[in-house]
């Protein structure tokens, strides 16, 4: 019963029993480190904080069915989890109807455009978006049960054991996750390395 | 240990994972295998290099518009009419909405079977009264006869006053 002694737990169960600022609290601790956890996921900062607005309302609503059983912020961050999960679906299956409609439009020349991020900027800060954008794809090729435990470890710095309650799988298969996970990155990322 | 397993095991190394006597084994393994040394250098690399990917600055007004957010769904749910049943979830909706109408249709159809029965027992009826008024008919004949020996015996004492 460690968790009780969690600061962020005492928190929550004083915003259960109606103490808004409480939540404020909460809010003030969490809201960037979860921003910058959807931003990982979606790589574009709007998105990801209209998706931390999403994971905030539903701690706000559901604040009366919370009951500690961890840290407050393993709760926090399997919520998070399953928004940016059902997200990322939501793009998935949005996608593949797209390319149909393409499919279906061969001659109405429907083109996509993507925004060149990098026009106009001075060449250090050029290089630095281009790596930026490398590091973006190589996790974003990763399965996304790889990319979800790469995440947690490398930018929140969540124990294995932490990453296993928020994910909702054994350590042995956070260990196997991370290990493939790495090795993946590993290879994506080599030519880069050794630029570097 | 064969370089085949150190490799397995150089993410977890990395990561500070591995117990003491793993990690002093592969230490001594690598201290004498440049190749698998080369592969955790590599691997640590490639972790670093994350690590350039940098974090962003949320919006000033993220706090202020999460506020609004609440306020203006408090304000939706006060809006929203009471309802007699209570909330369903959306994926409910459409099995919900089919168990009435089987429910609608088997009401229907207990109906028209029950009237159906009874319009059946009407014919059924019908013949039996039919059967009824000619077994009335007999009695009526029966009676006839009775009174017709009635008659006779009038007849007979009439007669007899006559005489």
């Amino acid at each position: 019963m460690d968790f009780m002694l969690d600061e962020d737990v005492q928190l929550m169960l004083k915003f259960k029993t109606g103490d808004n600022s409480s939540f404020e609290a909460i809010l003030e601790k969490y809201h960037s480190p979860l921003i910058n956890f959807f931003y990982r996921f979606v790589g574009d900062k709007i998105e990801a904080e209209d998706l931390a607005q999403e994971a905030f309302l539903r701690i706000y609503r559901y604040r009366h069915n919370y009951k500690p059983k961890a840290k407050l912020s393993t709760w926090i961050y399997c919520i998070a989890k399953n928004i940016a999960l059902n997200e990322l679906r939501r793009r998935a299956t949005h996608r593949a109807a797209s390319l149909e409609e393409t499919i279906d439009a061969e001659d109405s020349e429907i083109k996509i455009q993507f925004a060149d991020t990098t026009q106009n900027l001075p060449s250090q800060e050029l290089e630095k978006k281009e790596l930026e954008n490398i590091i973006k794809k190589a996790i974003d090729s990763l399965p996304i049960h790889q990319k979800t435990a790469i995440i947690l470890r490398r930018f929140d710095g969540f124990s294995y054991e932490e990453i296993g309650k928020i994910m909702k799988c054994s350590i042995f298969s956070v260990k196997s996750l991370l290990n493939r996970a790495k090795e993946n990155l590993k290879e994506k990322l080599k030519p880069y390395v050794k630029d570097n | 240990m064969r370089c085949h397993s150190i490799k397995h095991l150089l993410p977890l190394f990395l990561d500070g994972q591995l117990n003491e006597r793993k990690a002093l084994k592969l230490k001594v393994h690598l201290d004498g295998c440049p190749s698998c040394s080369q592969e955790l250098n590599l691997l640590k690399e490639a972790w670093d290099l994350l690590g350039k990917w940098e974090p962003v600055h949320p919006s000033p007004n993220f706090k202020a518009n999460f506020w609004q957010r609440v306020a203006q769904e408090e304000t939706s749910l006060e809006r929203q009419p009471v309802f007699i049943l209570p909330r369903l979830k959306p994926q409910l909706v459409p099995v919900f909405a089919t168990l009435l109408v089987i429910f609608i249709i088997s009401i229907s159809l207990v109906n028209f079977l029950s009237v159906s029965h009874i319009q059946h027992m009407a014919i059924l009826t019908k013949d039996e009264d039919i059967q009824m008024l000619k077994e009335l008919d007999l009695a009526e004949d029966f009676e006839i006869i009775q009174n017709i020996t009635i008659l006779e015996d009038f007849d007979i004492i009439n007669s007899i006053e006559l005489s």
